[in-house]
């Protein structure tokens, strides 16, 4: 670029620097004094007393714009940071202000409807609604760091809460499909469905209610609700164990009826007597007997006997516990009582018993001294 | 061709009225039977500790075997079924054949036995016993029966104190609880013994019945009353039923800690035959049976198959070992017709011969069918005799 063209461009850079200065302070001259002038506007508006009130509120909101830009043009630092904070707590003076200009600009009105419950009631409704959206605006506003950790653990105490609940009944809920379906194929006779919805439900039991009947209790009844909620999951297993055991049983009956029917086909029976009733009784027992015999040996029935079995003794166990307890409240003598004593006489037996070895050993051993003595 | 319809019902209606016929003199004979007599042969109480009691059995003979026998029956059911009436007792079989026989009863436990153990049962009652028998006979030695787990108490016995027994014999006893093939060893594998033992204390003996009846439950809780109506019109048969009836729910509960180490040891662990049973404090080794021994055991028995009695030769150091078997079950062994005739001379000739006393006749040969015949008839089908080389 040449002089002429450098010093002309020199010209056009301030120009456009003064252009935009100009607009810059006039655009902050107008967001700094447009709240003064539309209050102006305001007060020349004014014509009844109540409007009074009208004017100390906008007159509020209006020093808080024009600070509240203040501290946005101000540079960043701790006294601008207090500053915002004292605004954003008078913020809550100027919102409760609104509120509170509202009800008295009612209060005639409130007076009018003296008498009329309904009218009372609407109006007094109106500012139940408006004080929840003053409410809302207060509690949209940013709260302090403080206010933050007490809300946070608020919200998270309900969300826990939720969580739990949810913990609870999930787990039911998601698999009500399925036991649906299982019930449906139980109805048409498939038994295998017993064993899997009895499965199913105990999964989600002992993901559920099993855990709240296992939990520690507290207090001064602590042993004994622990004691009953062990014998109500104790129950509950015994009770979850029994379809399956009862299940291998039909369906062994059933596979028998089948090979019972097959045999008796091949008798051809021309005519029927007694001993043709005779023989098709043996052909039913035996075939049973031997069809049972085979289920009898398998794992899978051992298994199925056992968890019986032994939830069964668990619960009875549990509930002789309980007895034990409501005997001792009765004075009366349980089981335990019962068993103290049969150890100290197990134990006094062998003592005895040992004794009179001892006694009679000793006797043999002085029986030579004992002839000797006599033939003196 | 098919029988007219007339035909056919009046077939069926004369069975109706046969059946009735008979049921209505069973209900007759039933009612008026209070209760029947089991255990027919005489004996006296000698000795009682606690609640066991052991009898001496009022000899039926001048000359008597010199070496009494002693036997131990099991703790579950009652010892009866061995002296069940007239014509079915073996212990009345063995009496006539001149043997000398002490029998043990076990009782009836109660709450106040639970702790009663294992090796008070062996170690202390059956000692107690023995010793007794000996002192009472002058004898060092006596001979020494066991029957179902009362066998396996005998050789456990044996084995702790060879010098008190003679000569030994197991019938129906359990040595090898590792089988497949009886059905309580199989379900003893899923039972939580410990657990069963904790909460009832002592084993009810209906407990132990259901089990039982549980291992054939059609034969034993249908056919078995449906094949009485057949036989109901005799009185002596339904009476002789009912003896069996009465026996075999005269079940005493099993003391609690001799039911937990007896399952512990014998069906979940198979210890016996590991050596590794301790009782009072002393291994149990199957090498010191060095005195001769009778193995009996039943070809049917679901109770105690073969698998699990028919071993005991394989570890016993003895040299005379003889196993028997008889094609019954394993309550057929006392009560069946078959072994009536042979299983008492089996037994008292056996014993006989090794106690040093006058040989008894030996059993004539029986064919199946429960006839015998005499000399150069075909051989028996059984007893099936082997003897250990």
């Amino acid at each position: 670029m040449d002089s002429e063209e450098q010093q002309k461009d020199f010209y056009s850079q301030w120009s456009e620097f003064q252009r935009s200065f100009f607009s810059q302070w006039s655009e902050s001259y107008i967001k700094l004094y447009q709240p003064w002038m539309d209050a102006l506007k305001l007060w020349q508006g004014m014509k009844t007393p109540a409007t009074g009130l009208d004017l100390f509120s906008e007159w509020s909101k209006m020093i808080q714009a024009t600070l509240g830009r203040s501290v946005e043009q101000a540079e960043a630092g701790l006294g601008s940071t207090v500053y915002f904070r004292i605004l954003r707590a008078s913020n809550v003076f100027v919102v409760l202000n609104e509120f509170w200009l509202e009800v008295l600009r009612e209060l005639p009105e409130l007076h009018e409807s003296k008498g009329d419950a309904l009218k009372s009631r609407e109006i007094f409704e109106r500012w139940a609604q408006r004080y929840s959206k003053v409410f809302e605006q207060l509690m949209g506003s940013p709260p302090s760091a403080t206010a933050q950790e007490i809300m946070t653990s608020w919200l998270n105490t309900t969300q826990t809460y939720q969580s739990t609940a949810a913990l609870m009944w999930n787990p039911w809920l998601q698999a009500m499909p399925q036991l649906r379906e299982q019930a449906e194929r139980y109805m048409k006779g498939d038994l295998s469905s017993l064993t899997e919805a009895r499965s199913l439900w105990r999964e989600v039991y002992d993901e559920t209610l099993g855990r709240v009947f296992i939990m520690p209790a507290f207090g001064l009844t602590k042993e004994q609700t622990e004691r009953l909620r062990r014998t109500y999951d104790a129950f509950v297993r015994y009770w979850s164990s029994v379809p399956v055991l009862y299940q291998f049983f039909h369906t062994t009956g059933m596979e028998a009826l089948k090979e019972v029917f097959d045999k008796v086909q091949n008798l051809k029976v021309e005519e029927m007597k007694p001993e043709t009733l005779r023989e098709i009784y043996q052909i039913w027992w035996t075939t049973n007997e031997n069809a049972y015999f085979e289920l009898f040996k398998t794992p899978e029935f051992g298994n199925a006997m056992g968890e019986v079995l032994n939830y069964g003794l668990r619960f009875k166990k549990r509930l002789d516990e309980l007895t034990a307890e409501w005997c001792k409240a009765m004075s009366i003598p349980s089981y335990r009582e019962f068993d103290e004593v049969a150890m100290s006489v197990h134990e006094l037996r062998k003592k005895v018993r040992m004794q009179q070895k001892t006694i009679e050993e000793l006797q043999r051993k002085l029986e030579p001294t004992t002839s000797r003595q006599r033939r003196k | 061709m098919e029988l007219p319809f007339e035909k056919q019902t009046a077939l069926l209606a004369k069975e109706i009225e046969g059946y009735s016929s008979r049921l209505l003199k069973a209900t007759e004979t039933l009612l008026k039977t209070e209760d029947v007599e089991i255990g027919i042969s005489s004996k006296d109480l000698v000795l009682q500790e606690d609640k066991i009691k052991l009898y001496h059995f009022r000899p039926r003979k001048k000359e008597l075997c010199p070496v009494p026998l002693l036997i131990t029956y099991a703790l579950v059911n009652r010892e009866t079924m061995m002296d069940l009436e007239e014509g079915r007792s073996l212990i009345r079989n063995m009496l006539e054949l001149g043997l000398d026989i002490y029998i043990i009863i076990w009782g009836y436990p109660s709450r106040l036995d639970r702790y009663v153990t294992l090796d008070d049962c062996i170690d202390m009652y059956l000692g107690d016993c023995v010793d007794y028998v000996r002192k009472e006979k002058g004898v060092e030695k006596i001979n020494l029966m066991g029957v179902c787990q009362g066998g396996t108490f005998s050789i456990i016995y044996a084995a702790l104190y060879p010098e008190k027994i003679r000569n030994l014999v197991a019938m129906v006893a359990p040595v090898d609880f590792d089988t497949d093939d009886g059905l309580l060893n199989v379900w003893a594998r899923y039972m939580d013994i410990d657990l069963m033992v904790d909460t009832m204390g002592n084993i009810p003996g209906d407990f132990m019945n259901l089990g039982f009846l549980m291992l054939k439950p059609f034969q034993l809780m249908v056919d078995k009353y449906v094949g009485l109506v057949e036989s109901a019109e005799d009185p002596a048969l339904l009476e002789n039923f009912l003896r069996m009836e009465k026996w075999i729910f005269d079940s005493p509960d099993q003391a609690g800690e001799t039911f937990r180490k007896f399952l512990n040891e014998m069906y979940r662990k198979n210890s016996l035959i590991k050596g590794e049973l301790e009782i009072g404090g002393r291994k149990v080794d199957l090498k010191n049976i060095s005195m001769p021994v009778l193995n009996i055991y039943a070809d049917q028995d679901h109770l105690v198959p073969p698998s699990s009695s028919k071993p005991l030769e394989k570890f016993v150091s003895s040299k005379d070992v003889t196993t028997t078997s008889f094609p019954v079950g394993h309550i057929g062994m006392y009560v069946s017709s078959k072994s009536q005739r042979a299983l008492g001379p089996l037994i008292a000739g056996w014993l006989v011969e090794r106690s040093g006393g006058v040989p008894v006749a030996k059993p004539k040969p029986i064919v199946p069918g429960g006839k015998t015949q005499g000399a150069g008839a075909r051989k028996a089908a059984f007893p099936k005799t082997k003897k250990k080389e």
